[in-house]
C-alpha cells in the first residue's frame, strides 16, 4: 500500500480546503508564505490520522476481505464517527473560524483517503 | 432536472440559514426537505411508513417554530436522520433508519463516488464513463488557487497590475455565503441519492420478530432451566411483593413535610426501580432466549414471569404516585417531569416484555418496538411547551412554588411570568428580574431576522 502517495494526495486535499475555509479572512499576500509553511504540519497530521485510523482496516482485514468490501463495511461507520468527531470539536472550540477549516479538511480528507484506497484495489487486480 | 432541484435547494439553504439562528428558516427547510426528497425518489413516498416519518419532521419543525426549545431541536434533528434512511430503506428497522439517514447525510457523496469509481475501472474504458467529480475539482480547484497566488505575489511586484487588480471590486461577492451554499448543495445531493448501510440494513430486513425453535435441544436441559426460573421467579415475585406492601405502608403512615425527605424518598425508589427493571428484563430475556418458549411445560414459569412483570408495574405505579404527590406539593420542574417520562418507558418495556413471553417473539422485536416507542415520546414531548406548562402549573396549583427556579428557566414562559408578574408569589426583586427577562426577549425578538422569526414574534407586531 502507497502510504507516502496516499499522504502527499491527503496533504494536497486538506491544504486546499483549509485554506479556501481561511483564505477570505486574511487577503494578504505574507499568507503566502504561512501556507507553504502549514504543507509540513498538515502532511504530519494527514500521515498520522491516516497512517493510525484508516491503513489499519486495510492491514487486518484484506486477507479476509478485498478493498471494496471493506469500505462497504466500515466506512459508514468511520464516516459517522469522524463526523461526529469533528462536529463535537467545532462545538467545543466555540465555532471558531480556525477549528472549522482544521476539522472540516480533516473530515473530507479522510473520507476521500478511503475512496483513495478502494480504488488502489481495483487497478491492482486488473 | 434533479441537478436544478439540488442548486436551488442548496440556494434556499444558504439563503435560510447563513449567519441565522433557528426559527421560520427550519420550518422552510423541512417544507423544502420534503419535495426535494420527493422529486428524487417518489416511490417511497408511496409507503405509509415514509408519510408518517415525513409528517413528524415537520411537526417538530413547527415545535421548533413554536418553542425554539432543545428538545424540538433534538427532535428535529433526528426525525431527519430517520426520514432519510426510511426513504433509502423504508421497510427497515427505526434505528438502522437513523443510522442509514446519518450515514447518507453525511457522506453518501463519498460511497456514491467510490462506487463510480469501482465501476469505471472494472467497465470497459471505451465504454460511457460517469462523470469524475475529483478530475472537475483538479482541473478547476488547483488552478484558481494557483492563480490566486499568483495575482497576490504579482501586485506586489507591479504597481499597475496592483493598481488594476484594485479596480476589480468583487465585494458584492461574499465566499463564505458561497461556501455555505457549496455545504447546502452536499447536503442535498446526498439526501436525494439515500444510500442503506450493508451488510446491517439486509441483515435487519432478514431478521424477522419471531423466534425460530432450535431442532437440538434436550429435553432434561429444558427441565433443568425451567426449575431453576420456577425457583428464582417465585423468589423474587416474594421479594417484589414484600417490598410493595412496606413501600405502600411507608407513604401512607410517614407524614412528609420536607422537599428533601420527599426526594429522597422519590429517588430511592427510581434507584431500586432501575435495578429492579433491569434484572426483570434480564432474566426474562434469559430464559425465554429459546427452546424454553416453546417448551410444553413452562405454563408455571410463564405464568410467574407474567406476575413478576405486573408486580414490576405496581412498583412504577407506586413510585409515580410518590412523584405525583412531590409535584402537588412543590411544583413541577424537569427533573420531576423526565421521572414521568422514565417511568412511562419503564411501563412501555414491560408490557412490550410481556407481549414477546406471550407471542414468543425475539430479542430484535424488542428492540424494535421499544425504539418505535420511545421515537413517538420524543416527537409528542417536543410539541409541549414545558417552559410555559411549569410555570403555569406552578403559579396556580402547586402548595408551594419555587419562583427563582421558574424565572431561571428559557424565554418560553416569559410572557406568562410578564402576565403574572404582580401575583404576591413574587418579591420585589423577582418582580425586577421578570421585567428585566421581558425587554431582554422583546428586544431579542425584534433583533430576529424573518428566518429567524418565531412564533412570539407575531404577538411582538
Amino acid at each position: 500500500m502507497k502510504i507516502g502517495n496516499t499522504a502527499i494526495k491527503a496533504t494536497g486535499l486538506a491544504a486546499s480546503i483549509f485554506w479556501f475555509i481561511l483564505l477570505p479572512e486574511y487577503q494578504t499576500v505574507s499568507i503566502v508564505i504561512f501556507m507553504l509553511l502549514s504543507l509540513i504540519p498538515i502532511f504530519i497530521c494527514c500521515l498520522f490520522t491516516i497512517v493510525f485510523t484508516v491503513f489499519p482496516f486495510f492491514w487486518f482485514l484484506e486477507d479476509s476481505l478485498d478493498k471494496k468490501q471493506i469500505f462497504k463495511i466500515y466506512f459508514p461507520y468511520y464516516a459517522i464517527l469522524v463526523f461526529s468527531i469533528s462536529s463535537f470539536s467545532i462545538h467545543i472550540f466555540n465555532y471558531q473560524l480556525f477549528a472549522i477549516a482544521f476539522f472540516t479538511s480533516a473530515f473530507f480528507t479522510l473520507l476521500q483517503t478511503w475512496v483513495w484506497n478502494s480504488k488502489l484495489d481495483t487497478h491492482e487486480k486488473i | 432536472m434533479k441537478q436544478l432541484v439540488n442548486i436551488i435547494a442548496a440556494i434556499g439553504f444558504s439563503t435560510l440559514f447563513y449567519k441565522q439562528g433557528l426559527g421560520l428558516n427550519l420550518v422552510l427547510f423541512s417544507l423544502l426537505t420534503v419535495p426535494v426528497l420527493y422529486i428524487n425518489k417518489k416511490e417511497a413516498f408511496f409507503k405509509t411508513n415514509s408519510i408518517i416519518k415525513s409528517l413528524s419532521y415537520l411537526i417538530t419543525s413547527v415545535a421548533v417554530f413554536l418553542y425554539q426549545s432543545d428538545l424540538a431541536i433534538i427532535a428535529n434533528l433526528l426525525s431527519f436522520f430517520i426520514l432519510v434512511g426510511t426513504v433509502s430503506e423504508y421497510k427497515a428497522s427505526i434505528y438502522i433508519n437513523w443510522l442509514n439517514g446519518c450515514y447518507t447525510t453525511i457522506a453518501a457523496f463519498f460511497h456514491r463516488y467510490s462506487e463510480n469509481i469501482q465501476s469505471n475501472t472494472i467497465e470497459d474504458s471505451s465504454k460511457k464513463r460517469k462523470i469524475d467529480y475529483w478530475y472537475w475539482i483538479k482541473i478547476i480547484g488547483i488552478p484558481t488557487i494557483v492563480i490566486i497566488l499568483f495575482i497576490g505575489l504579482y501586485r506586489n511586484g507591479n504597481p499597475m497590475f496592483n493598481d488594476l487588480i484594485s479596480k476589480i471590486d468583487f465585494s458584492f461577492i461574499n465566499l463564505y455565503w458561497i461556501l455555505f451554499s457549496v455545504l447546502g448543495y452536499y447536503l442535498f445531493s446526498n439526501i436525494t441519492h439515500p444510500i442503506a448501510i450493508e451488510p446491517l440494513t439486509s441483515s435487519d430486513l432478514s431478521t424477522g420478530n419471531s423466534l425460530i425453535k432450535a431442532r437440538n435441544s434436550s429435553e432434561e436441559q429444558l427441565e433443568s432451566e425451567k426449575q431453576l426460573g420456577v425457583v428464582l421467579m417465585s423468589l423474587l415475585n416474594i421479594l417484589i411483593t414484600l417490598f410493595l406492601i412496606t413501600d405502600v405502608l411507608y407513604v401512607i403512615q410517614t407524614n412528609i413535610t420536607a422537599a428533601s425527605q420527599f426526594s429522597n424518598i422519590v429517588h430511592s425508589g427510581v434507584n431500586a426501580l432501575i435495578a429492579s427493571i433491569l434484572l426483570a428484563i434480564i432474566i426474562i430475556l434469559y430464559f425465554f432466549r429459546g427452546d424454553l418458549n416453546f417448551y410444553k411445560k413452562n405454563k408455571t414459569l410463564k405464568r410467574l414471569t407474567y406476575v413478576w412483570i405486573i408486580l414490576n408495574s405496581l412498583l412504577v405505579i407506586t413510585i409515580s404516585i410518590k412523584n405525583y404527590q412531590y409535584i402537588t406539593s412543590f411544583g413541577l420542574t424537569y427533573k420531576r417531569i423526565g421521572l414521568n417520562v422514565y417511568l412511562l418507558l419503564t411501563l412501555i418495556g414491560l408490557s412490550t416484555t410481556l407481549i414477546k413471553v406471550l407471542n414468543i417473539k425475539n430479542l430484535w422485536y424488542l428492540l424494535r418496538v421499544n425504539t418505535q416507542m420511545s421515537f413517538i415520546l420524543l416527537i409528542a414531548s417536543s410539541t409541549f411547551n414545558w417552559d410555559k406548562t411549569i410555570t403555569h402549573y406552578n403559579l396556580n396549583y402547586a402548595e408551594r412554588t419555587d419562583t427563582n427556579y421558574l424565572i431561571s428557566l428559557s424565554d418560553n414562559n416569559t410572557m406568562l411570568l410578564k402576565a403574572s408578574v404582580n401575583s404576591h408569589l413574587f418579591s420585589k426583586i423577582q418582580q425586577q428580574a421578570i421585567y428585566k427577562k421581558y425587554a431582554d426577549y422583546v428586544k431579542k425578538l425584534e433583533e430576529n431576522s424573518w428566518q429567524e422569526y418565531v412564533y412570539d414574534n407575531i404577538f411582538l407586531k
